[in-house]
């Protein structure tokens, strides 16, 4: 309970930071917009360069890969970051050498306010994936083929659930460098971000990327979740079982380095005497 | 026959080096000291003397790059974790809070991070808040709140996990005068009553006076004398010589050859139209040699007198020239 106590308190923390500023549906609301219009910009791309291209042929199926692709990549894009976040906040506000100064790690915190992001960004951006599959419906007059049942719900979780091991691991590997730096870190994440919808597959197959970087994204913990997500919703996308295999080991993998790097990073921030280092 | 007790914090050949573009900047020099259980210690200096180096190293904060320091026994270097367990530490330049929620709940959250079950939290909280005079403004958010109840909440927080040692930096600095005597009221019953050991790191002389019950006084990263209040000002022997010159003038340096003159610090008065000038002086003679050399230098003397010596004293005997003067010094 010792240790549970620090994660949970950062993560309410992170629910008071991010949606306690306002009311809680509010804020939500908000926070929804962005992986709504992510998920909305791409399809209608994706709708409008098909049906008025001479060589373009549209298919249902391959929008809702999309649809359902840039949404979860907006998920795991909204709370991978927040450690960095957390930690240049912290200095900003000059309470994350009071953090580090308590009994455990900072890394306590910062996975505390990840898991908070993670809650928060699993509303947000399933509701914007609801609403942007009935606006799309709608608008072009094409029934999207989602499955939503009780088992692929069940699938979907659980896909969400193995993907917080690679999430933390990236979280921890950005938060190594805010840990040290005094400027760039609020934008290295949105670069990063903007790599990972490249080569997570959120848009198009990480096959059609030329080898050998087809086979790095393919390895990668988020195209395997972002491939047993969109299987449990669009079943025979992908092999989910071997997807989700692929996203816990890379995502093991992944969270070890994250940790590993963290450490290192916080180690040498002690040593350079940038801990308290004060941002403006 | 009883253990002797073990020290708060020992520090031996302390020393920390800055890398820079040019020659590596040495904050730290060769520092050692003992600080015993229950205490109240004092580092006092100028700024840029070493003294939040000190506080940044015994709180796990920073690394040196020679000597050790142990805090209840265990080595900040290689014991950090253990260190964190029975310390705490404030700055009064930070006023250190999250400003979206509540004073309370900032100190809720840190009692969590230390891992002290709820209702122990709670109560400590409750018994701090109200010892500080917080408790009307707990619910208030921290951006709210005054200056001077954001430093109460931020010392609350550094004695939230009931610590054995707690390291203050400037605790008091840019508040008013009765917040200030507030804070040092609950220092002082902290230490004596609680038997917390207390180390505060201050360029604030009255304060340290007021407080403490040892001063180490540091200059340039090296500890230059250390005592009670008491006794580095008996140290001294003779009271301090306070003179009005006129017409006014900055330099002084006469007095530096009067045998018998450790030091002085001088300050124009423009409105007055005149110079005053505090000389730290071995005997009465001194004093006589003193005034009469200003004399001699075409100078008038306008009014002299005999001061009881302050910790400022003290510094000036040891360096020649006041904090002031020689923070002035390290900008030029």
């Amino acid at each position: 309970m010792t240790s549970l106590r620090p994660i949970l308190a950062s993560a309410w923390m992170g629910i008071q930071h991010d949606i306690a500023w306002t009311t809680p549906p509010l804020s939500v609301a908000l926070r929804a917009v962005a992986p709504f219009a992510s998920a909305m910009t791409v399809s209608i791309i994706y709708w409008f360069g098909t049906t008025n291209s001479p060589a373009g042929v549209f298919s249902p199926d391959h929008l809702a890969f999309v649809l359902v692709g840039s949404t979860l990549y907006a998920h795991v894009a909204s709370y991978a970051w927040v450690p960095t976040v957390a930690i240049a906040e912290g200095k900003n506000l000059a309470t994350f050498p009071h953090v580090y100064l308590t009994s455990r790690s900072t890394a306590f915190y910062v996975a505390g306010r990840a898991l908070s992001a993670f809650v928060i960004s699993t509303i947000t951006s399933l509701s914007a994936l609801a609403v942007a599959w009935y606006v799309l419906g709608s608008l072009i007059g094409v029934q999207l083929p989602l499955t939503v049942t009780p088992a692929s719900i069940a699938m979907l979780a659980a896909a969400l659930l193995a993907n917080i091991p690679g999430a933390l691991g990236l979280g921890f590997l950005l938060g190594a460098y805010s840990l040290y730096a005094s400027k760039f870190e609020w934008s290295l994440p949105g670069y990063v971000a903007g790599l990972l919808m490249v080569f997570s597959g959120a848009l198009f197959p990480t096959s059609t990327l030329p080898w050998p970087v087809s086979a790095g994204a393919y390895y990668l913990p988020f195209t395997q979740f972002i491939a047993a997500a969109r299987d449990a919703l669009l079943p025979g996308s992908a092999d989910y079982l071997a997807s989700m295999g692929l996203c816990l080991l890379g995502g093991g993998v992944l969270l070890a380095l994250g940790l590993a790097v963290y450490s290192a990073s916080e180690r040498k921030a002690r040593k350079d005497g940038v801990i308290d280092r004060r941002l403006a | 026959m009883s253990e002797p007790q073990l020290p708060a914090v020992e520090v031996e050949g302390l020393r920390r080096e800055f890398k820079t573009k040019g020659p590596p900047v040495v904050a730290l020099d060769g520092v050692s000291m003992k600080v015993r259980q229950g205490e109240v210690f004092g580092v006092l200096g100028p700024n840029g003397a070493g003294k939040t180096t000190t506080i940044r190293i015994l709180s796990t904060l920073l690394l040196p790059t020679g000597g050790w320091a142990r805090v209840m026994g265990f080595d900040v270097a290689k014991e950090p974790e253990k260190v964190r367990k029975v310390i705490n530490m404030a700055s009064g330049a930070e006023k250190a809070g999250y400003d979206f929620i509540s004073a309370k709940r900032n100190l809720w959250f840190f009692s969590q991070l230390y891992g002290i079950p709820g209702d122990v939290a709670d109560r400590r909280i409750g018994e701090l808040s109200e010892r500080l005079g917080l408790t009307k403004y707990l619910d208030r958010k921290f951006y709210a709140l005054s200056t001077g109840y954001r430093q109460r909440a931020t010392i609350a927080r550094a004695f939230v996990n009931d610590p054995k040692v707690v390291f203050l930096d400037e605790p008091t600095i840019g508040l008013d005068v009765m917040t200030a005597r507030s804070i040092r009221d609950f220092l002082i019953e902290e230490a004596r009553k609680n038997g917390r050991t207390i180390i505060l790191a201050s360029h604030n002389m009255a304060e340290v006076e007021a407080i403490c019950d040892r001063v180490a006084i540091v200059d340039k990263g090296k500890i230059l004398t250390e005592g009670s209040p008491e006794d580095l000002k008996r140290s001294l022997g003779a009271p301090a010589l306070v003179m009005e010159v006129s017409p006014p003038q900055a330099g002084f340096e006469m007095l530096a050859k009067v045998p018998g003159v450790k030091g002085f610090t001088s300050s124009i008065e423009e409105e007055r139209g005149l110079s005053t000038v505090q000389a730290v002086v071995d005997s009465d003679a001194a004093a006589r040699a003193a005034e009469d050399a200003v004399r001699k230098a075409g100078l008038k003397v306008v009014a002299s007198w005999r001061k009881q010596a302050t910790l400022e004293e003290v510094f000036v005997a040891l360096v020649g020239r006041g904090f002031k003067e020689r923070e002035e010094q390290d900008v030029v």
